[in-house]
């Protein structure tokens, strides 16, 4: 809210800071000061009142007070002594029905007569148009004067044009109103209105109707103040797409009580500008009268909270600046009166945030806490997701962080298990319609997009997936991604290694690789290439995939490119990932290397042969290694040639050549069992 | 020959020798097994016992003085012939280094990793949480009721057909962790979180946040304050001012807005933060006349933006290689 600067100093005693210094301690106690822009000889303050404290401080009132507080001075109220006619009654001019007082706690009306309509002084103008309102005429000016000085919003009908009676009421379906902005609005249940017998004269709480509104023939004038529920008048914003000045306060809360301030002012300021004469009495409808709320503060409980000792004369003098009544009752503690317009406050801590604010929290001193020595729990997960990080970036992986959303176009090609996405229900646009059920797809983007930069890509992402099951499943995978131009069927060979290694790394052992077998109700909007994708196993459960990506998706999302993705899930990771290590003791006797190259049928899979080859070699097979893998020139059509080197070694003695021989041969005897497979001599 | 000449010619040549080939020779004539010395030992043998011992003693340092001069030699030489070799060889140190490939980790990591190491040597645990909501966990056990102007502070993802949400702020994790754990307790909390907010380069409809939490039996605002002060000195690696402004969060009470400052530099706004409000407590079945503390919430994407001066944060969505390759 904008705030003038000479307005506030009215009503402070003593001298006031510069504006610029002001703006810094409102900053330090109460509310952050946007910006301070000198109008002529004014100075406009923007304060961004926080939402707890519009009650009270959406009003000149409301921050000269914070300041006096803040200075330790006085806060100088407003004259609103005015003179009543006691020959015209109030009551005798208007009556009020409220027809439910939950929507309606007060409703308060005084009546006015024989007003001379014209301008406002120019003072009040200028006020107005410092704090960013139009002026308009001297009764409207001075309802809105009063509004921004006290924070009671005010409105103003001619009572010729209302007619006796005032009714608080939900508008009827088809009711419509034009109100003073010139808009017409259709009207419902849900919207509150002030009407006279028969129709609409004003949205409660939120704008004026231009039927009853104030003009140059106005003689008599009926003043509202009133206070609305702000559920009621916050729901009917919304639904008009209407928010004023008054909205904004009753949306926020306000006490009723603050309605008799407020009406004391304008008729004051009435008849001192327009001449008026006041009619005697108010009309109130105000049923049940709000009381302060007391609350016992316990000075220990201060100091304990703050960490810093606050003296009871302080503490008092402190409460007492803001409105506060304090009395002392058994030591330590205080028993302090709430002032109605402090919605905001209802418990000691709330209290304690006064005092705080007040003093000055960089008046606090910064002590560390006395507390047992504990150290951190270790987070497990934390842990191994550290690891992961690690060893995919020096495997050259890069990281990123995708949106967790994906848009319609990815649905339509990882629409696979359709009705298991999950879908937002109000999306910002298309691209985040619902939650992402794989990071592949986001992944693929990221390569497209770096493919103009790049020639060689792998980047890889460990982050939250959602899908539906029976409830919301939400769950962790970690998901890498390679390409490069021109790349060939080494690129799952690559992938492969990266994953085997990251898994021993981890801990993992017994991981095998699966032919990908895929469901063909599923197959349509299949992302993997059908013959070059693997389950990967462990411990006799799929933890994930490896694969290249099926080559009609790398054309939709026109990427020239093959794409291999390896997808797992993090929380299987985590459940066989083991810190535990055995060191396994080095053999004291050399190890010897054998080659062997066989021939074999094309789509023999290496690990048929290694089988062969483990089965027939025994214990004194330490390791075997594939080394080349050769078909074309030489070899007879139809058949690949496997290369391999066989390291034999023994614990406990040096291997003679003939036991090698003996050994050797047992396997090149083994895979002969098969008679499509021909070892090489 | 006379020992004393086989000396001095033997010395004679090895001074004249200018390679190791020469040398060479030259240990042969007079050291090899036919060379001058193995002669003078085989005329050793007809001469008598006394002179035969007199004799030897002086072969013998001949002997060992040729070998001596002739080692001599030999590393002199050795030493010539490497200097000479080095000099030939050359490279252009001025050539590109051969490119090892390694990859990158997030910035939002790296910053990540930092933040809970300096919390984790003050004692914090580093807790996660799911990032799909309930109301309750969300709003409702923040001491944020139902249609309060305060729910419209955090603009919301719901999901469809359910009552869930994606979470607005890490804060819901305090409720679990504190259902599950009772006081003392210090907790952190990374992750990532979401808004309905229109995008721009300080805001997006996803970030990450740190969530802290101390509950103990007298944790005060000087406490909070000691404690993230530590915190910004080491993460900043410098002196820094903070500065504490009164703010509103349902959650806290009293709550604050920290800002920090380096040096003479402008004030930054850092995070939010206050002491756990008792109805946050009494949420998690913490009773507050026994147990209070702080919390706190601050940006990690603010907190690496700082660090490496980015200006928009929609590039740490990007995925974007010449982005990712700097970190």
């Amino acid at each position: 809210m904008l705030f003038s600067y000479n307005w506030l100093k009215d009503y402070l005693k003593g001298k006031t800071p510069t504006p610029q210094k002001l703006a810094e301690i409102l900053t330090r106690h109460s509310f952050e000061v946007e910006s301070v822009v000198k109008k002529g000889n004014d100075f406009v303050l923007d304060i961004d009142v926080l939402s707890n404290r519009a009650p009270d401080c959406l009003s000149h009132l409301g921050i000269a007070r914070e300041i006096a507080a803040i200075l330790n001075s006085e806060l100088q109220s407003p004259d609103s002594k005015f003179k009543e006619d006691k020959k015209l009654k109030a009551r005798n001019f208007v009556s009020i029905e409220v027809k439910n007082k939950a929507d309606c706690p007060r409703y308060s009306a005084k009546v006015i007569s024989g007003v001379r309509v014209k301008s406002a002084p120019g003072w009040i103008q200028e006020r107005l148009r410092a704090c960013g309102l139009q002026p308009i005429n001297n009764i409207v000016d001075i309802t809105n004067y009063v509004m921004l000085e006290t924070g009671q919003p005010i409105h103003a009908f001619d009572l010729d044009k209302v007619g006796k009676k005032i009714v608080v009421r939900r508008a009827r379906k088809g009711e419509r109103i034009k109100a003073l902005d010139d808009k017409t609005y259709n009207l419902d249940g849900d919207i509150l209105v002030i009407a006279d017998s028969k129709r609409p004269i004003a949205i409660a709480g939120i704008k004026g109707g231009e039927r009853t509104g104030i003009d140059s023939k106005t003689k008599k004038i009926v003043v509202e103040a009133a206070n609305f529920n702000q559920k009621v008048v916050r729901q009917g914003s919304k639904k008009l797409k209407l928010r004023t000045d008054a909205s904004w306060r009753f949306e926020n809360g306000l006490t009723p009580e603050l309605v008799d301030l407020a009406q004391e002012r304008v008729a004051f300021l009435i008849q001192k500008i327009a001449e008026g004469k006041v009619a005697q009495g108010l009309v109130d409808f105000y049923p049940k009268k709000i009381l302060p709320k007391k609350i016992n503060l316990d000075l220990n409980y201060v100091e304990r909270l703050l960490g810093i000792k606050v003296s009871k004369n302080k503490v008092k003098n402190i409460l007492q600046k803001l409105g506060f009544k304090v009395t002392e009752t058994r030591p330590p503690q205080l028993k302090v009166e709430v002032p109605t317009r402090r919605l905001d406050i209802s418990i000691q801590e709330d209290l304690i945030e006064e005092i705080g604010r007040i003093i000055g929290f960089q008046n606090i001193p910064s002590i560390f806490p006395q507390a047992a020595l504990i150290s951190p729990k270790k987070n497990e997960e934390l842990f191994w997701q550290r690891n992961i990080k690690n060893i995919l970036k020096e495997a050259g992986f890069s990281e990123v962080y995708n949106y967790s959303f994906m848009g319609d176009k990815e649905k339509g090609i990882f629409g696979r298990r359709k009705h298991n996405l999950i879908e937002l229900a109000n999306p910002m646009s298309s691209f985040n319609k619902y939650l992402r059920p794989s990071l592949i797809s986001n992944l693929l983007r990221n390569i497209k997009d770096n493919l103009k930069y790049f020639d060689q890509i792998k980047l890889f992402e460990l982050g939250k997936v959602f899908i539906k099951k029976q409830n919301l499943w939400e769950r962790k995978m970690l998901t890498g991604i390679l390409t490069r131009e021109g790349i060939k069927d080494e690129g799952f060979y690559e992938l492969k290694g990266i994953v085997d290694s990251l898994l021993a790394k981890l801990g993992i052992a017994d991981v095998w690789y699966d032919d990908y077998r895929q469901t063909p109700e599923y197959s349509e909007a299949e992302i993997w290439h059908p013959q070059k994708s693997a389950e990967i196993k462990s411990n006799g459960e799929e933890i994930g995939f490896l694969g290249e990506i099926h080559p009609k998706v790398t054309e939709i999302l026109d990427i020239k490119e093959r794409v291999f993705v390896f997808d797992v899930s993090f929380e299987k990771l985590l459940k066989l990932a083991s810190e535990e290590q055995v060191y396994q003791p080095i053999s004291a006797y050399p190890a010897a290397i054998r080659d062997l190259a066989i021939l074999v049928p094309q789509g023999t899979k290496v690990v048929e042969i290694l089988n062969k080859m483990n089965i027939g070699g025994g214990k004194l097979v330490r390791d075997i290694d594939l080394f080349d893998v050769y078909s074309g020139e030489g070899i007879p059509q139809g058949k690949e040639n496997f290369a391999f080197h066989i390291i034999y070694q023994a614990r406990d003695r040096t291997l003679s050549s003939k036991e090698i021989d003996k050994v050797h041969q047992r396997i090149t005897e083994t895979l002969e069992e098969n008679p499509a497979w021909e070892v090489r001599r | 020959m006379d020992l004393k000449k086989l000396k001095i010619e033997a010395e004679k040549g090895v001074k004249k020798a200018s390679n190791l080939k020469e040398l060479d020779k030259i240990f042969k004539k007079y050291l090899g097994k036919k060379g001058e010395i193995a002669r003078v030992f085989n005329s050793l043998k007809k001469l008598s016992k006394n002179e035969k011992k007199k004799k030897g003693k002086e072969a013998n340092l001949a002997k060992i003085g040729i070998e001596r001069i002739i080692k001599e030699k030999s590393k002199k030489l050795k030493e010539e012939t490497r200097k000479l070799k080095l000099k030939k060889e050359r490279i252009d140190v001025t050539r590109p280094g051969k490119k090892i490939e390694v990859g990158h980790l997030h910035p939002l990591t790296l910053v990540q990793r930092e933040v809970e190491e300096i919390f984790e040597s003050m004692g914090f645990s580093v807790i996660q949480g799911p990032e799909v909501e309930t109301e309750w966990y969300n709003f409702d056990a923040l001491n944020i009721p139902k249609d309060h102007p305060a729910r419209d502070i955090w603009d919301t993802f719901w999901l469809k057909n359910q009552r869930l949400l994606l979470r607005t702020h890490t804060s819901p994790v305090q409720i679990h962790y504190m259902e599950k754990h009772h006081p003392p307790l210090r907790i952190i909390v990374p992750g990532r979180c979401f808004r309905h907010e229109a995008t721009d380069a300080s805001h997006g409809v996803q970030f990450y946040q740190l969530e802290g939490l101390m509950v103990d039996k007298n944790i005060s605002v000087a406490n909070f304050k000691a404690v993230i002060e530590e915190f910004l000195k080491r993460f900043y690696k410098a002196k820094v001012e903070i500065q504490l402004r009164p703010s509103y969060f349902p959650f806290t009470e009293p709550s604050f807005e920290i800002d920090v400052r380096k040096g003479k530099g402008k004030w930054v706004e850092m995070m939010g933060a206050g002491m756990v409000h008792p109805n946050v407590l009494k949420a998690a079945k913490i009773n507050p006349k026994n147990w209070q503390g702080f919390a706190f919430g601050v940006g990690l994407d603010r907190l690496a933006m700082v660090r490496y001066k980015i200006e928009d944060i929609r590039l740490f969505y990007s995925g974007d290689l010449r982005f990712l390759k700097q970190f």
